[in-house]
């Protein structure tokens, strides 16, 4: 069967750009790649097999499952025991373990938990339902509270009363700056997320490069993206600069989204 | 995902903007209220649960789309 001349062109750049970046480390060079999806695609795409030895990727913290901590599950799980109360999240906390039980255990025992793809849907189960407390339990960073934020502006507008967040989200940045606490961590450069991104734009990550001096790019979740991304990383590193690079310009600009970041400003505060 | 029709107006929570939104034959509905740029029929949007974040014009996601033949020639 005939290739495509796309795919083709597309196997002979990620196979270029592989050679580049393994004819560039002459160190070993650790870099995280901080968001969940990054991994994903890393694994799914093979990437690390791709690599040299001597680069190694740590995954980050920019997973919602992840930085939710075990007290949070917990709350969740106790909120979800109430009768008066609709539980109202995204599947990939469903199977989180708290410390003795998770919120699909809770469901299994006759939990009222109901599984949404957007905080937007749990508004019409509190429509359905009006004797019912709906709590939307908010996990992620920006990008999720944006969302979130939008949602909470429309309860408000509708009065939709028996509507509330459990809010558990993180900011990007502080979650960054906590992980320079650790002592044992060794990084050399931080491959940061794309949709986040987005959102609080590519400046966000400045404060961070330049008190730790730590090389950042954004990439994109596509192989070459990410590729790419590692690329600069690997450049920053030999020319022994640290700077915001952005790699995924076709979706991140420098400022980000100024209408969602309007939108979290009203509705959050942080307490970080 | 492009978008092929859009209803309401951002700022709006009583009646939030909808726009109908295709990618690969398969049609949702997402909400406009967070997105940086209102889009137009024809744009396209990037998608984050149920709501658009990104919009991009026609050309822009026609670059998007032709950026790794790009790379393919650069490297």
């Amino acid at each position: 069967m005939e290739q495509n001349p796309k795919q083709a062109a597309l196997e002979q750049a990620v196979q270029e750009l592989n050679m580049i970046i393994r004819d560039a480390v002459s160190r070993p060079m650790g870099f995280m790649e901080v968001c969940g999806t990054h991994t994903m695609s890393i694994f799914r795409h093979g990437i690390r097999s791709l690599l040299p030895a001597s680069l190694e990727l740590v995954s980050g913290p920019c997973c919602p499952v992840c930085i939710t901590i075990q007290v949070d599950i917990d709350a969740m799980i106790g909120l979800s025991s109430r009768p008066d109360v609709i539980v109202v999240t995204f599947g990939d906390l469903l199977g989180v373990p708290g410390s003795r039980t998770s919120l699909a255990e809770a469901h299994a025992n006759g939990a009222m938990v109901e599984i949404v793809y957007s905080p937007a849907s749990g508004l019409k189960i509190a429509l359905q339902d009006p004797d019912k407390q709906v709590v939307f339990l908010g996990a992620g960073f920006e990008t999720t509270a944006s969302v979130v934020a939008a949602t909470i502006l429309e309860a408000y507008a509708k009065e939709i009363n028996n509507f509330s967040v459990f809010s558990r989200h993180k900011v990007m940045y502080l979650a960054l700056n906590a992980l320079w606490g650790d002592q044992e961590l060794c990084i050399n450069g931080l491959l940061c997320p794309g949709h986040v991104s987005t959102i609080i734009g590519a400046m966000a990550y400045a404060p961070l490069c330049m008190a730790h001096g730590i090389p950042c790019v954004i990439a994109g979740f596509e192989p070459m993206d990410i590729l790419m991304g590692i690329h600069r990383l690997v450049l920053q590193n030999l020319r022994e600069v640290a700077m915001v690079e952005n790699v995924y310009e076709r979706a991140v600009t420098w400022e980000g989204n100024r209408n969602a970041n309007g939108l979290m400003e009203t509705v959050f505060e942080s307490r970080g | 995902m492009e978008v092929i029709e859009i209803k309401g107006s951002q700022g709006n929570f009583l009646d939030p903007p909808v726009a109908l939104v295709e990618a690969r034959s398969t049609r949702v509905r997402v909400r406009l209220d967070i997105v940086d740029r209102m889009p137009k029929p024809g744009d396209f949007v990037i998608v984050h649960p149920g709501f658009a974040i990104h919009t991009l014009t026609r050309d822009e996601a026609r670059k998007s789309l032709e950026l790794f033949e790009d790379m393919a020639r650069d490297v």
